[in-house]
């Protein structure tokens, strides 16, 4: 669950981001983030992951208020949430494998069940065979393949996405969607945030839409505190 | 069954900690070798940083195995004034110290034989009309009494004995030598801590940059929930291994310089009749040199990624 109650994000230098925003999105759904660019939705899933602090009002994520947790916290409080980014963030130094493999290490894992898990991963999204190339060997669809994979790999409640179709064709871009529904569809917590109506239209889900930093509209009323 | 169930839960959790821990290292190591240039710079920068207080301690040390080894002949001639006929009685009460070994008499035909025989004034000798050469006592000291100290205490007490006209010793020699020896190993206190401190900057900087060039790796693991403690490991190891790999480094450059000198040195002592033989790093020694040089290594890289992993953030 993603709660923002009366959410105002203020940088450095005065600019406000983000406006006395409330929303809430229920565990198991899945939602749109729109608006043009500069509206905030950076901003808004930046505050989601606590790489920004809110200035006014509370985040609550998973029963957990994030405008008071400590930082020392904030790692275990990041391994609920699987984050996909426009510029995939992929270590280009390392094996589909490794990149894939990384929040395990990170979190504990056994080693000896990392193998298993990093295949499933690439399975789901259709990368089974390529693990032992590097990233720069990839497509750029490709390349946000394994950044899913990687963001799914330890099975988060939470999945966000900060523009995940933006640079890839429009076919690639649909599979993307459809991965981001199946993986909702098995109980993840869903917020995508895109520019692409089209995506909006065909899986038919709620959109909370930001302008000026103010959400102007959101889905039903039963969100909403 | 709970408590079965947890400690089994706790010893598998142990395992793959120690388990990930391995890896981190192996592949840490590994990174040394990528840039593999600057790598060897580092180590060899380190090895000859450590090798200098590591060096200067060996020649102190052989300077100071030198005065004990006269320290454990120590002896002091008793020149006897001229009307003493007969050195027995004092030979007698002075044989009877708890710090002399044995005294042996030199009678003045005797000295003055052991004169024409060792001193190339022979035909000089044979001018003069009496024998001018008092008696002598040559005391030796036990081993445990031939110490500046035990030695100095009983020159002083010998010279206000009315039977003995002068003294002779080589300790003023020997203090000077232990004043020496004791610089020598301030010096080296001094320059291990400086140089200790260059190898933590040499480290540190060598970490910093380490950190820099993969920012956006720890970017992203603190994304995905990297603890700083995770984070922290493989920076640890490589200053760790570093270190360890300078200290070895050190040893082997130190060991190198001694054989070079060992020769001349034994060739010089022998030209003064004595048999010493230089002495290199003992394995303590080395074993000291390597857990200083891995410990720096590690305060080092503990240092320097606390000062700039703070500053990275996604």
């Amino acid at each position: 669950m993603i709660a923002f109650n009366d959410v105002t994000k203020r940088y450095p230098g005065g600019h406000e981001a983000l406006k006395h925003v409330s929303f809430k999105l229920p565990a198991g759904e899945m939602a749109f983030l729109t608006g043009h660019s500069g509206a905030g939705k950076s901003t808004l899933l930046k505050l989601i992951v606590v790489i920004e602090r809110a200035t006014q009002g509370q985040v609550v994520v998973n029963e957990q208020n994030l405008t008071r947790l400590p930082r020392r916290k904030l790692p275990r409080f990041r391994r609920q949430i699987g984050v996909v980014f426009q510029d995939h963030k992929l270590l280009p130094e390392q094996t589909v494998f490794e990149n894939v493999a990384l929040p395990l290490v990170v979190s504990g894992y056994s080693p000896k069940d990392t193998p298993r898990r990093v295949r499933a991963a690439l399975d789901k999204v259709g990368l089974l065979g390529k693990e032992a190339m590097f990233p720069l060997m990839l497509s750029g669809g490709e390349q946000q393949r394994v950044g899913i994979a990687r963001a799914v790999v330890t099975r988060p409640s939470i999945l966000l996405a900060d523009e995940p179709t933006g640079n890839v064709d429009a076919a690639m871009s649909d599979d993307i969607m459809d991965l981001f529904r199946l993986f909702n569809q098995v109980g993840t917590t869903v917020l995508v945030a895109t520019h692409e109506l089209r995506h909006i239209e065909r899986l038919g889900k709620p959109v909370l839409c930001l302008d000026d930093g103010y959400l102007v509209d959101r889905p039903a009323d039963q969100w909403i505190d | 069954m709970m408590g079965i169930w947890w400690t089994a839960r706790r010893t598998s959790g142990l395992i793959n900690y120690l388990k990930n821990n391995f890896r981190v290292f192996v592949r840490s190591t590994a990174q040394l070798t990528r840039p593999a240039g600057g790598a060897i710079m580092t180590v060899v920068a380190i090895g000859i940083t450590l090798a200098l207080p590591a060096l200067l301690y060996v020649v102190t040390d052989n300077i100071d195995q030198l005065g004990r080894n006269w320290e454990t002949r120590a002896q002091v001639n008793l020149f006897l004034v001229k009307n003493v006929e007969n050195p027995a009685a004092l030979q007698a009460r002075l044989q009877s110290l708890k710090e002399i070994d044995r005294i042996d008499a030199v009678s003045p035909d005797q000295g003055l034989s052991d004169f024409k025989k060792y001193s190339g004034f022979a035909r000089a000798s044979d001018l003069l009309d009496a024998n001018p050469l008092p008696w002598t006592l040559v005391v030796h000291f036990t081993r445990e009494h031939s110490n500046i100290e035990a030695v100095q205490r009983f020159i002083d007490r010998a010279a206000q004995l009315p039977e003995v006209d002068n003294v002779r010793s080589d300790v003023l020699w020997l203090k000077r030598l232990t004043a020496v020896v004791e610089i020598g190993h301030r010096l080296v206190w001094v320059l291990a801590i400086l140089l200790g401190l260059a190898v933590v900057v040499i480290i540190s900087n060598t970490v910093r940059l380490a950190i820099l060039s993969r920012t956006h790796e720890i970017e992203v693991i603190k994304l995905i929930g990297g603890t700083d403690r995770f984070i922290r490991r493989p920076f640890l190891y490589q200053g760790f291994v570093q270190g360890a790999l300078g200290a070895v480094t050190a040893v082997l450059l130190t060991t190198i310089c001694i054989e070079a000198l060992r020769e001349p040195i034994t060739g010089l002592v022998g030209e003064y009749g004595s048999g010493y033989r230089l002495v290199g790093l003992s394995w303590t020694n080395a074993g000291v040199l390597f857990a200083l040089g891995s410990g720096l290594g590690w305060v080092a890289s503990r240092w320097s990624v606390g000062r700039h992993l703070k500053d990275i953030e996604p």
